[in-house]
């Protein structure tokens, strides 16, 4: 019997951020005036409600996971290794681009960026057969991502005044 | 007519008009490649509009809106699949017409009755926002929670699935809003000691991270391992505007604008569910229903028209009352408040120029989004072409560049990837985004309101309940909140049934 879905992990996850939240506004300064709503009072509020509902969502998923295992396994909701493995590669690629644009500059990160997310969505989306589709392939990331950076560095350079690192 | 000649005067500007293409055919697209949303083509442009006129910038973003919702065509027109969620019914017909052969038929019909629903729209919405918005001005702090509280329900409206989730992703924007230093004590709040949170979230990190880089995200799951083979159909010649089909057609075009308005301006409607109400009334008052479905054009007309007249409908709450009735227009209101245009009764007092040059370049980028699709047809086919391993990366590009764009700040940055994390874990577990966003943007109007009002009163709360326009929107909420309670159960025990 599988219990802790996916979905389940994520319903604790948000509660766990709601019950932080509710501590840090009870934390906050009381309301000036008797009758009045202090500064932690509505997000208080909110926070409460959410953590009713996300009980409330809690069990229904619990329920529906105790209930029905094998209908969650067949659910469109199901993501394979593949999938996995493609949400995450996209996830670190974007990380990485984040964290390397500073040190790097815009123009070599931007490159970097476009040739590796292009070969990494291939690689999960369309993956070629032969050994000549991956020298296209390669070649077309290549021409992407210098052309792409290129044409965005000017455009938004030169036509929107922004200003890169 | 003084305002008028203003706003006139605002849009003849070659730079404004520029905008208003550019944004059109960015909008036309976003909207033709299937995945892509309106929502996401405003979000990705917001960042270009910066450097902007505010008339300019919303120019470009009313383009977007309009080019997106009719770009949705294309690809149900040609592939089967909707664009964007509004031209689920377009696929009715259009694709059956497509196959016998008529792809450029059926994209003139979609084309001119995409013009003409929005034209009609427009002018609709320019007939009505300005009295609706000279009511709202009698506004005060209870009227404006009371609208907070109003908007928030069409939280239980834009949840795609359950009403449950919808709610908890509606308070987790709530919560969100309330991030930063306090509008009336100035304590700091869920700051956790960084200085860029204290003037709270900044939308537009959220809007791309919720919008276009978990959209990015669910694509690589829906897409890994998928047939790519999706090819458009070869037999599709020029698309010209049949425009004495469309005279034939004019009942089904005026019902079908008229449905589509009066939708687009209930908050939590939208155009899809306007369309397939347009379809059904236009194969009522058909002399042929039973060919709907098969390739009528009558079906493909009723649909276009309406999802294009739900536009003009859907800026009339959002202008006049500064409550986004969906997702797209909640985005837009999102890119007109960075703009520094805040929409609610007091615009058309304050910047009643700005109102009507808002008005006059929608309607212009609906002349704009007739003009390039019947030039640059062939051009939005070839763009369904482009491989998603292409695209991918590209709109992850722009949506750094857009939010770097603004501040320079790497912070806002990783904020942009935080939510689109969030974005597409919510989206997976049938929480969506849209009432997030709904949360983040009225959360500030719904609590400073409600303090203000509790000062206001001194503390006693009745007051909220016993002034008429608040207790009427309140009494509005609750009977709202029924009906959508009622309908979803009505579905379920329809859906148990078909399944039993």
């Amino acid at each position: 019997m599988k219990v802790l879905s996916g979905r389940v992990v994520f319903d604790l996850v948000l509660l766990a951020g709601a019950v932080w939240g509710l501590v840090q506004a009870r934390s906050l300064p009381a309301a000036f005036g008797p009758g009045q709503i202090g500064p932690g009072d509505f997000p208080a509020a909110v926070m409460i409600i959410a953590i009713v509902a996300l009980l409330a969502v809690l069990w229904q998923d619990l329920r529906a996971s105790r209930e029905e295992p094998r209908a969650e396994e067949g659910s469109t909701e199901r993501v394979g290794l593949a999938e996995t493995f493609g949400v995450l590669a996209t996830g670190v690629l974007l990380a990485g681009y984040i964290a390397l644009l500073e040190p790097l500059g815009f123009l070599a990160s931007t490159v970097a960026f476009l040739f590796l997310a292009v070969l990494s969505c291939t690689w999960f989306l369309d993956r070629p057969d032969s050994g000549a589709a991956w020298g296209r392939l390669l070649l077309s990331a290549a021409v992407l991502a210098v052309a792409g950076t290129g044409l965005s560095y000017v455009v938004f350079t030169y036509g929107f005044g922004l200003i890169f690192p | 007519m003084s305002v008028l000649i203003d706003a006139f005067g605002l849009i003849a500007d070659i730079k404004v008009l520029v905008a208003i293409l550019g944004g059109t055919f960015l909008g036309l697209v976003m909207g033709s490649l299937p995945g892509l949303t309106a929502a996401m083509a405003i979000a990705l442009l917001i960042p270009l509009t910066f450097g902007m006129g505010p008339i300019m910038g919303i120019g470009m973003l009313l383009g977007a809106f309009c080019g997106a919702i009719a770009g949705g065509a294309i690809p149900a027109i040609l592939l089967n699949i909707p664009g964007t969620p509004s031209s689920v019914c377009t696929t009715l017909d259009g694709f059956p017409m497509a196959r016998k052969g008529e792809a450029g038929k059926a994209l003139g019909v979609s084309i001119s009755a995409s013009f003409i629903g929005g034209v009609i729209g427009a002018v609709l919405l320019i007939l009505l926002a300005p009295p609706i918005a000279a009511f709202a001005l009698k506004f005060g702090p209870a009227e404006f929670f009371a609208l907070g509280v109003f908007g928030l329900v069409i939280i239980a409206s834009v949840s795609s699935g359950s009403m449950l989730r919808g709610l908890v992703a509606g308070l987790l924007g709530l919560a969100l809003a309330t991030v930063g230093a306090d509008p009336i004590t100035g304590a700091m709040r869920f700051t956790g000691g960084q200085p860029a949170l204290i003037s709270g979230i900044d939308l537009l990190p959220a809007l791309i991270g919720l919008f276009a880089v978990s959209q990015v995200l669910k694509d690589v799951v829906d897409r890994t391992g998928a047939d790519s083979a999706d090819k458009a159909p070869q037999n599709f010649t020029s698309a010209r505007p049949p425009w004495g089909l469309l005279a034939r057609a004019w009942r089904v075009i005026a019902s079908s604008t008229v449905i589509g308005v009066i939708v687009g301006a209930i908050p939590g409607a939208g155009g899809s569910i306007s369309s397939f109400m347009s379809y059904d009334q236009a194969r009522r008052m058909s002399k042929t229903p039973e060919k709907f479905g098969t390739g009528h054009p009558e079906g493909l007309i009723a649909s276009e028209s309406s999802n294009n007249a739900t536009a003009g409908g859907a800026l009339i709450p959002m202008l006049t009352l500064g409550v986004p009735g969906e997702v797209a227009t909640a985005v837009l209101m999102g890119g007109l408040t960075i703009q520094g245009v805040r929409p609610g009764p007091a615009l058309f007092d304050q910047q009643a120029e700005i109102v009507y040059g808002i008005f006059l370049a929608f309607i212009l980028a609906n002349l704009a989004m007739l003009l390039m699709q019947l030039l640059g047809i062939r051009l939005f086919v070839r763009i369904l072409r482009v491989p998603p391993r292409m695209l991918m990366p590209l709109i992850l590009m722009f949506c750094v560049i857009g939010v770097y764009g603004v501040n320079g700040s790497i912070f806002e940055l990783w904020l942009m990837f935080a939510f689109g994390l969030l974005g597409f874990f919510l989206n997976r577990y049938g929480f969506g985004t849209a009432p997030v966003i709904l949360g983040l943007i009225l959360g500030s109007l719904t609590e400073s309101n409600l303090r203000r009002g509790m000062v206001v009163f001194d503390g006693d709360w009745t007051q909220f309940l016993l002034r008429p326009i608040s207790a009427t929107l309140l009494g509005l909420a609750v009977l709202f909140l029924g009906f959508v309670l009622l309908q979803q159960r009505r579905d379920r025990r329809r859906d148990k049934e078909n399944t039993a």
